[in-house]
C-alpha cells in the first residue's frame, strides 16, 4: 500500500509539472488537413469497392469445360481431375513448363504432359468452371495417439491436431492419389485438400 | 477541466503499477471499498496520447481524422464512456491472426504476450513461440492489432480500444505458398489456444462461395465449448469489403462486377463467430462494407483516408514501410510530413472490415472485463440487445445497380422480428455501443437457458429430400417449400443447407421466413455471382434472434432473369437457439 501512495504522490507531483509546463490541449480538428487529388485513388491494402452503378448481366463464365478429366476418390463434389493441367507458385513458374491457362491464388495453371517440377495436381470445378490446385497432403479424421503412433511407422506425418484428432499425412505430388488409396484401404477416413481459395486481408 | 481533457495519468498510473498487493483484494486498478468494482478510470482524448483526440472511432466531434472531409459528431463507439466506467480489457488475452506485426513498435510492445506469437511458415514444429516479423512491407496486421490493444499513456501516438489487454501475433495471411503442404492444418491450429478472443480481419473474396470443411466448422465449436475454461472464446470475423466487387479478383479476364454477400464464405455460415460489418464517420455503413444475413453488428471501419475519415493507428515503423511507402496515399500526416508523425509510426488510411473486427474485438474485452463469468453466447446477446440500430427504417431498398425485378423486394433497410429484434443484412442488430455494453454485461442476469443445436449425429434434424421444384424464370413468384419444426426454442440463428440447380447463381435470390412470418432475405437477386448451382452449402441468418422456433419455415427461390433456368432440388434447416 505504501508504494501505491508514494507512487500516487510522484504520479500527483508529474501531473501538477505536466500541467504546467504542457502546451494547451490540442483543439480537435486543428491539425486536420487537405489532402491532393491524386490521393482519390483506392486503398491499394484491400480490394477497392466502386460505388458505380453497374448493371449486372448474365455473363457465362469463361469455358474451360473442354478440359480432359478423370474421376479420382477423395474430391469434393462437382470436381474431377485434370490430369493434363498441372499447377506451381508464381515465383517458381517458367513458360518451358507448358502454356499458361490462367493465375489465381499465387498459383500458375499451364497445360503439361509431362514436367519434372514439382507441380501440383489440379482439379476442375465443374460449379465454378474453373481450376484449384490440390495439395500434396491426405487428411485422416478422428485420429487418437495410438492410432497416430501406428501411422507414423509407415507414413511422414505433417501435421497432427490433437485438438481436433486430425492427421495431416505428408505425401507428394506424384504418389498422392496411390497413397491415398493406401491409406483409405486401411480403414482411415481421409480426404484430399482442394485449394480453392486462400485467406486475404480485409 | 472537462471530461475529456483530464488524467490519462490515472489510466496509465493504474496499469503500470505493477507492486502485489498488500491485502487480497487490493490489486491495481481495484476498488479498496469493494474489490468488485473497479475505480473510475478517465480518459483523454487529447492529453498524452496525442492521436486520441483524430481518431473519431472514440469519441467523434466531427473531427477530419487527417482526410479532407469531416465526420458527423456522435457517430462513435463510445469507447471512452467503457473506459470511464473503469474498463480497458485487463487481464484479457487476444490472438490477433493476422498477416505480420511489429511486436516492437513503441505503441505495442509493452501489450504483446511474449513467447506466445505464432508464425505458420515452415515446419508444423516451428509455427508455435515463432516471432511474427512481417515481410514485403504489410502493415495490415500491425495496424490491426494497434486498433485493439495499442498502449495508452505512453505519451505517443493513439491507443487501442482495450489498452489494458495483451496481444499475441499470428502471422497467418501470406504463409500458405507451397502447395506441397496443408493450409487446412493451419487454418485449423489458429482457432485454438489459449486465448479469451480471436480476431480474424481476414476472408475470401465474395466472387463465388467458397465452402468450409467440417473440421474447421468443428473447430470453432471445440472453441467455444471449452476455451476460456468451457465459457467459450470469443470468435471475431470481419464481413469483407466485397460491397461492389470486381469478378477479376476470381475469374482472371473477367471484367465484370458483382455485388457482394457476405454469406458467400461458408466458414462465416455458423454461430460460433460474431462476424461484423463497417461503419463510417459519417454514421453511414462503409461504402465497402459486404452485407449478409450472417452479419451480428456493426463497428467501426471508416472511408478511405483521402476525402473522409478512415482509421489511426499503428503503421510499420519508419517512411519507407507500411502504409506511410504506398504512394496512393498522399496525405501528409501518411507520409510524415505532419508533426504528429515524423517517424511514419502511425496511419490515418487503415480502413476496412479489417478494422470493424479489432475495434469490436476491444470492445470485446472491456465486456469481458467486465464480467469474466459471459459464455460467447452471453456475449453474442449482449451486442445484439446493446447496439445502436442506425439509419433506421423499414422501407425497401432497391438493388444498388438498379438491376431490380417487378414485384419483389430486393431488401430492407431493417426488419424488425417477432421478438421486436431490428436486424439488417447491412448493420446486422446495429452499430456497437461500449458503453452500453459494458454496463450490461456489468448487470448481467443470464437469461440466456441452455443451448440447442437441431441436430442428431451431425445430421440436420430437419430435411426436405428430394423436391425437384422448377424455378419460375424472370419472376417475383419464385417457388417456395416448407417444412415443419417441432423443436421450441428461442432462436438465436438459423442455418440452412440449400441445393439449387441453376446455370447462373448471380440471377437467384433466397429468402427464408420464420413461423412467425419474418423474411430474411439470404441472398438477393441479380449478384452476378457465377456459381453454377448452389451445392447445399451451409447459410445462416441472424434475423429471426429471440423468436420461437416452433412451427412452419418456409424458403422461397427468386429467379430474377429470364435466359437461364433452374430447379430447388432440396433443403435442410437447422435451429440453434435455448430452451423457452
Amino acid at each position: 500500500m505504501r508504494k501505491h501512495l508514494i507512487a500516487l504522490l510522484g504520479f500527483l507531483a508529474g501531473v501538477w509539472v505536466y500541467y504546467i509546463k504542457a502546451p494547451a490541449p490540442v483543439t480537435f480538428n486543428s491539425h486536420d488537413q487537405e489532402v491532393s487529388a491524386s490521393q482519390a485513388a483506392p486503398s491499394p491494402h484491400r480490394e477497392p469497392t466502386s460505388m458505380a452503378k453497374v448493371i449486372p448481366v448474365s455473363t457465362p463464365p469463361a469455358d474451360n469445360s473442354q478440359e480432359e478429366t478423370r474421376d479420382v476418390p477423395g474430391l469434393p463434389r462437382g470436381m474431377k481431375l485434370a490430369p493434363h493441367v498441372k499447377a506451381i507458385g508464381h515465383e517458381d513458374y517458367r513458360p518451358e513448363m507448358g502454356k499458361q491457362i490462367m493465375e489465381k491464388n499465387g498459383f500458375v495453371f499451364f497445360r503439361s504432359e509431362n514436367t519434372t517440377a514439382a507441380t501440383s495436381n489440379v482439379v476442375y470445378d465443374k460449379r465454378l468452371d474453373t481450376f484449384h490446385p490440390l495439395t500434396a497432403t491426405i487428411k485422416l479424421t478422428g485420429i487418437d495417439e495410438t492410432e497416430r503412433a501406428e501411422i507414423q511407422k509407415n507414413w511422414t506425418e505433417f501435421h497432427y491436431n490433437a485438438d481436433l484428432a486430425i492427421e495431416y499425412v505428408q505425401s507428394n505430388h506424384e504418389d498422392l492419389f496411390s497413397d491415398y488409396e493406401e491409406l483409405a484401404k486401411s480403414g482411415f477416413k481421409v480426404s484430399l485438400e482442394v485449394i480453392q481459395a486462400v485467406y486475404q486481408s480485409r | 477541466m472537462n471530461k475529456t481533457t483530464t488524467l490519462l495519468f490515472f489510466l496509465f498510473f493504474f496499469m503500470s503499477c505493477e507492486s502485489p498487493p498488500s491485502t487480497p483484494g487490493e490489486e491495481a486498478g481495484s476498488n479498496p471499498v469493494n474489490p468488485d468494482e473497479p475505480v473510475p478510470v478517465e480518459i483523454s482524448t487529447s492529453g498524452a496520447d496525442p492521436l486520441v483526440s483524430y481518431a473519431w472511432h472514440f469519441q467523434n466531434t466531427g473531427q477530419k481524422s487527417f482526410s479532407s472531409g469531416a465526420g458527423v459528431a456522435g457517430n462513435d463507439l463510445r469507447i471512452l464512456k467503457a473506459h470511464e466506467l473503469g474498463y480497458i480489457g485487463r487481464g484479457i488475452r487476444i490472438a490477433v491472426s493476422d498477416s505480420g506485426m511489429e511486436t516492437n513498435h513503441p505503441d505495442l510492445s509493452a501489450n504483446q504476450l511474449r513467447g506466445e506469437h505464432r508464425s505458420y511458415s515452415g515446419a508444423p514444429s516451428t509455427w508455435h513461440g515463432s516471432e511474427p516479423v512481417p515481410e514485403g512491407g504489410d502493415a495490415h496486421g500491425t495496424a490491426v492489432t494497434g486498433l485493439i490493444n495499442a498502449v495508452a499513456g505512453n505519451g505517443i501516438g493513439s491507443m487501442g480500444v482495450a489498452p489494458g489487454a495483451k496481444f499475441a501475433g499470428f502471422y497467418f495471411i501470406g504463409r500458405f505458398r507451397d502447395s506441397s503442404s496443408s493450409y487446412e492444418a493451419r487454418i485449423l491450429d489458429q482457432i485454438i489456444g489459449d486465448f479469451d478472443i480471436f480476431n480474424y480481419s481476414y476472408g475470401y473474396s465474395n466472387c463465388f462461395f467458397v465452402p468450409t470443411s467440417a473440421e474447421i466448422i468443428g473447430a470453432y465449436k471445440k472453441g467455444v465449448t471449452t476455451l476460456r475454461d468451457g465459457k467459450g472464446a470469443i470468435y471475431l470475423k470481419a464481413a469483407g469489403n466485397d460491397f461492389h466487387g470486381r469478378n477479376s479478383d476470381c475469374y482472371p479476364n473477367d471484367s465484370s462486377s458483382y455485388w457482394g454477400n457476405a454469406n458467400t464464405n461458408e466458414d462465416q455460415n455458423h454461430p460460433y463467430l460474431i462476424v461484423t460489418a463497417a461503419t463510417n464517420a459519417s454514421g453511414k455503413v462503409s461504402s465497402y462494407s459486404s452485407p449478409g444475413s450472417g452479419v451480428w453488428v456493426s463497428s467501426a471501419g471508416g472511408e478511405f483516408g483521402d476525402t473522409a475519415p478512415a482509421m489511426i493507428t499503428t503503421d510499420l515503423q519508419g517512411c519507407s514501410k507500411g502504409f506511410s511507402s504506398a504512394q496512393s496515399f498522399s496525405s501528409n500526416f501518411n507520409h510524415g510530413s505532419d508533426a504528429l508523425n515524423k517517424l511514419c509510426n502511425y496511419t490515418n488510411v487503415m480502413n476496412g472490415t479489417s478494422s470493424a473486427a479489432p475495434t469490436l474485438a476491444g470492445i470485446v474485452a472491456l465486456i469481458l472485463e467486465a464480467n469474466p463469468d459471459l459464455t460467447w453466447r452471453d456475449v453474442k446477446h449482449i451486442l445484439a440487445t446493446t447496439s445502436n440500430p442506425i439509419n433506421f427504417s423499414t422501407a425497401a431498398v432497391n438493388h444498388p445497380g438498379g438491376s431490380n425485378l417487378s414485384g419483389h423486394v430486393y431488401d430492407y433497410n431493417y426488419i424488425v422480428n417477432a421478438a421486436g429484434m431490428k436486424f439488417s443484412n447491412t448493420f446486422g442488430f446495429g452499430r456497437v455501443d461500449a458503453g452500453k455494453a459494458v454496463a450490461a454485461a456489468k448487470d448481467y442476469t443470464f437469461p440466456l437457458k441452455s443451448y440447442v443445436e437441431t441436430e442428431t449425429d451431425g445430421n440436420w434434424d430437419y430435411q426436405s429430400g428430394f423436391i425437384n421444384q422448377p424455378i419460375p424464370d424472370n419472376s417475383a413468384a419464385g417457388t417456395k417449400h416448407s417444412q415443419a419444426v417441432s423443436h421450441k426454442l428461442k432462436v438465436e440463428s438459423v442455418q440452412i443447407k440449400v441445393e439449387i440447380d441453376h446455370p447462373f447463381m448471380g440471377d437467384i435470390g433466397l429468402e427464408l421466413t420464420s413461423p412467425s412470418g419474418t423474411v430474411s432475405k439470404i441472398l438477393k437477386i441479380n449478384s452476378n455471382i457465377k456459381d453454377r448451382g448452389l451445392f447445399g452449402y451451409m447459410l445462416i441468418s441472424n434475423a429471426f434472434y429471440g423468436e420461437n422456433s416452433q412451427g412452419a419455415w418456409s424458403i422461397k427461390v427468386i429467379d430474377a432473369k429470364g435466359g437461364n433456368t433452374g430447379r430447388l432440388t432440396s433443403w435442410e434447416l437447422k435451429v440453434n437457439g435455448g430452451q423457452q
